[in-house]
């Protein structure tokens, strides 16, 4: 069957099934035109024949029937219109000619026969009823599929078969494109990376289509520059042109998919059309159509668009096009979950960066209706606020945070965190905690809660170290304290200036009339003698007074060379009754004159504060209290104190055998208004202002205390004659012996 | 001898004062407050006035005002218990309104005799 004398046709099917019946009437030797039997059957015969040829003319199917020996006797109208289509050989269609031997020419086929020839061997011959077989018969633009049936009949010459040949390319197609489809969505799912997808897909599109190559450019969210995913066989003129260029300018048809987020066909690059420089290239490549499909986001943002170049003109296959619009919208799925889980990723360092940079541990916990705790998410910077790794604290949330907390912040926190919840307002809590290392710190916890489902809650929150904050604030709430009581003292200034009024006034008559008692009593008396003790009690009075005012106005001392020893006998004489029997008292001034510059009533404030706390010491219970006054040895083997010159120094001791100072509170002894008395029996002012005096006088005083064995307190006081004092001060002083 | 007038409102203090300047001769006269003590100065004036600060009815600082205007030959000791340290320093202020001499009570007196010598000289 060749291609000559082809162009005669369509032949009607009934015309020629009606002509191959009446040759065969016309054969026969019992029909000379008369209606005999013969000639009644013959015309059954021919109206059969008829009827064939109708029949086998509306089979959807290539048909043909073979005498027993495997000739073509009849085709029918599809079978002569394939031919024609498909340019077989030979004006008869066939007919006449061995089946196989057709097959066996027909360049559409590939290689057929031997794989039916026995098949078919066996129909003819009776010992096989039909067979089918599947094969590839493709065009020179298309794949197809064709099915072939073959069945034996029986006609008067014996047996026979009836060929039919099916085209199911669209059924193969539907199957291929279901399969194509699964396993792209399969790959989609287990996150295969995006261009193993992407190939996947033009691998799919080209093995179903002839001669076509497939790529998907794409467009990068960060970068504005495209890029091009496509198989090996991809022309490097045409990749030349997209890759790696900007969308924005590019005159192509995938860039015009994109912009319009349309498809675009350009059916046939040799005519002159938008593109001459991609058309050319694409024709140099030998391809003529182009159809670019945009894949989008499911938000409708183009995000790459998909490539058929076909080296023939015109447009695809409809079963081809719904594939690949179905594979572009996979594609798109594709390159979504890619763009999301970049984004994710994106904000996983963001919140990673921040959570850095802040300063102190953001957390995410959720508390579930039954009480479980998971923590969700905890920054790195919760090891450095506690020395627990947010994974310890993760593993072990409840435990971890009571080592952290203590059994009792951690209720704290608990009960705030449910009274919060029922009102789904935020919690702000600063409570005292502890490091890993056992350091005490104080951490703030502020946190908003968030209802997750029925009865569980996720808390968003931050922990900070506040030890800083909370240290400055106890500091401000002491000094606020501490200007109160000194208001108070103010208070008690004011007082205590008009108490000194008072008392002054009364003082005016005892000095005066004892003075003047004195004169007149005869000397050497008794009344002498009594009369100068009230007048030294007067005085005493007098200096109580300007001491009680000058502590209350901070008047500048008085100051003069004293001996010590007699500035500690005045004082002595006036304490000595306050020390109750219960306590023993020695004293040891020594026998050397100790001459310093000081104010005598501080001095006696200072000895009156130490001898009253060493009484304290005792709580009642019996003791001794030792007082030592005496120079201060400077030699090298027992060197001053740090922070005193080098220069002689004079050492008042009180040592009691009390109860001692507790040595947590030892150095806080000397702070203003700390006191161990309880509210109302001390100020917690007495050591600081002795501190205050003896530092006033260029001194030191320093404590040493063992709890349960008691305390002793040194006061170190500058001598004259020192490097800061006139030579022969000591010996002008008043006092001097 | 010279007549001195001391004005307190305590009567102990006056009296007290007043022993001690008669013995040494003074003629004393006394006033409990500003007001008695002014009236006894226009009536018989005295050498020196010797005034506490701190008194009910006329006050202290403003006798000596109303003394140094009237009789600005006559010197004024000033005298308070409440002295320097008070809330209000009286003494200072008295010797800014014209007092010779401050004294801080208590005194003894020989501090006082010195003063009123001092002042008469």
């Amino acid at each position: 069957m060749v291609g000559q004398g082809v162009r005669e046709a369509p032949i009607s099917a009934f015309e020629s099934a009606s002509e191959a019946s009446r040759a065969r009437i016309a054969r026969d030797p019992g029909d000379p035109r008369s209606l005999s039997s013969h000639a009644i059957s013959a015309i059954a015969y021919r109206d059969v024949a008829e009827l064939l040829g109708t029949v086998i003319d509306v089979v959807p199917a290539n048909l043909a029937i073979l005498d027993p020996d495997g000739t073509v006797t009849q085709v029918n109208d599809r079978w002569r219109r394939f031919a024609l289509e498909n340019g077989y050989d030979g004006a008869d269609f066939g007919i006449g000619r061995n089946y196989l031997e057709i097959c066996a020419a027909a360049p559409s086929v590939a290689d057929p026969v031997p794989a039916i020839g026995e098949r078919l061997k066996a129909v003819l011959e009776g010992r096989s009823q039909s067979f089918t077989d599947d094969y590839p018969c493709n065009s020179p633009s298309e794949r197809r599929q064709f099915r072939m049936i073959a069945a034996a009949i029986h006609q008067r010459r014996g047996g026979g078969a009836i060929v039919m040949h099916f085209d199911v390319t669209g059924e193969h197609l539907a199957a291929g494109v279901l399969a194509a489809e699964r396993e792209l969505l399969s790959l989609v799912a287990s996150d295969r990376p995006l261009d193993e997808v992407l190939l996947n897909l033009c691998e799919s599109v080209e093995t179903k289509t002839i001669g076509a190559i497939c790529a998907v450019t794409v467009f990068e969210s960060k970068a504005p520059s495209i890029r091009v995913v496509a198989r090996p066989g991809f022309p490097d003129a045409l990749r030349q042109l997209l890759d790696g260029r900007p969308l924005a300018g590019l005159e192509c048809p995938c860039a015009e998919a994109a912009c319009g987020n349309a498809e675009v066909l350009l059916a046939d690059a040799s005519i002159w059309g938008k593109w001459p420089r991609f058309q050319e290239a694409m024709l140099d490549a030998g391809y003529r159509a182009c159809w670019s499909v945009p894949i989008s986001s499911p938000d409708g943002k183009v995000m790459a668009v998909f490539e058929i170049y076909r080296p023939v003109d015109g447009s695809l296959d409809d079963r081809l096009t719904r594939f690949i619009r179905r594979a572009a919208n996979i594609a798109g799925i594709a390159i979504d979950r890619k763009r999301a889980a970049e984004t994710l990723r994106a904000n996983e360092e963001r919140l990673r960066a921040i959570a850095s940079n802040i300063p102190g541990a953001l957390y995410e916990r959720i508390v579930r209706s039954d009480g479980k705790v998971e923590i969700v998410y905890l920054s790195d910077r919760y090891l450095e606020l506690t020395g627990y790794t947010p994974e310890e604290a993760r593993a072990n949330p409840d435990r971890v945070l009571e080592e952290v907390l203590g059994k009792e912040g951690r209720q704290t926190l608990a009960s705030m965190s449910k009274a919060a919840i029922s009102t789904m307002s935020p919690v702000d809590l600063i409570l005292p905690a502890r490091k890993k290392s056992g350091e005490a710190i104080w951490i703030r916890t502020i946190a908003r809660p968030r209802r997750v489902q029925e009865g569980t809650i996720a808390w968003d929150g931050v922990l900070l170290d506040v030890t800083a904050q909370h240290e400055a604030e106890r500091q401000r709430e002491l000094l606020e304290q501490q200007l109160m009581q000194s208001q108070k003292a103010e208070a008690l200034g004011t007082l205590a200036g008009g108490i000194a009024h008072d008392i002054n006034n009364t003082l005016v008559p005892i000095i005066g009339l004892t003075e003047m008692a004195l004169e007149d009593a005869p000397a050497d008396g008794e009344l002498q003698s009594n009369l100068s003790g009230i007048m030294r009690a007067a005085t005493r009075i007098q200096d109580l007074v300007r001491q009680i005012l000058a502590f209350s106005r901070h008047d500048l001392p008085v100051r003069e060379a004293v001996d010590l020893r007699e500035t500690f006998g005045d004082s002595w004489r006036l304490l000595k009754p306050m020390i109750p029997a219960t306590i023993r008292v020695d004293i040891d001034v020594g026998q050397e004159p100790l001459i310093a510059v000081v104010d005598a009533t501080q001095m006696h404030q200072t000895i009156m504060n130490l001898l009253s706390n060493a009484v304290a010491a005792f709580e009642g219970a019996s003791g001794t209290i030792e007082i030592r006054m005496s120079r201060a040895p400077s030699s090298p083997g027992s060197p001053l104190p740090a922070g005193l010159e080098a220069r002689p120094y004079a050492i008042l001791s009180v040592a009691d055998s009390g109860k001692g100072i507790d040595p947590a509170v030892l150095g806080r002894i000397f702070d203003p208004f700390f006191t161990t008395k309880p509210v109302g029996e001390g100020t917690g002012l007495g050591l600081s202002v002795i501190q205050g005096i003896v530092r006033a006088h260029s001194g030191l005083i320093t404590v040493e205390s063992t709890l349960g064995k008691g305390t002793c307190f040194n006061v170190y006081l500058p001598l004259t004659g020192g490097a800061g004092d006139r030579k022969g001060d000591a010996d002008r002083g008043p006092r001097s012996e | 001898m010279a007549k001195i007038l001391v004005i307190d409102d305590e009567e102990i203090v006056r009296q007290t004062i007043r022993q001690m300047l008669t013995r040494s001769g003074f003629e004393v006269e006394e006033a409990a407050n500003g007001a008695a003590g002014l009236a006894a100065m226009r009536q018989r004036p005295a050498d020196l006035v010797l005034t506490d600060i701190i008194m009910p009815e006329m006050e202290g600082v403003e006798t000596v005002l109303t003394l140094r205007k009237e009789f600005p030959h006559i010197p004024v000791i000033a005298m308070s218990g409440g002295g320097r340290t008070g809330n209000f320093d009286f003494l200072a202020t008295a010797e800014k309104v014209g007092a010779a001499k401050v004294l801080q009570k208590p005194f003894k007196r020989a501090t006082l005799l010195e003063a009123i010598e001092a002042c008469l000289r």
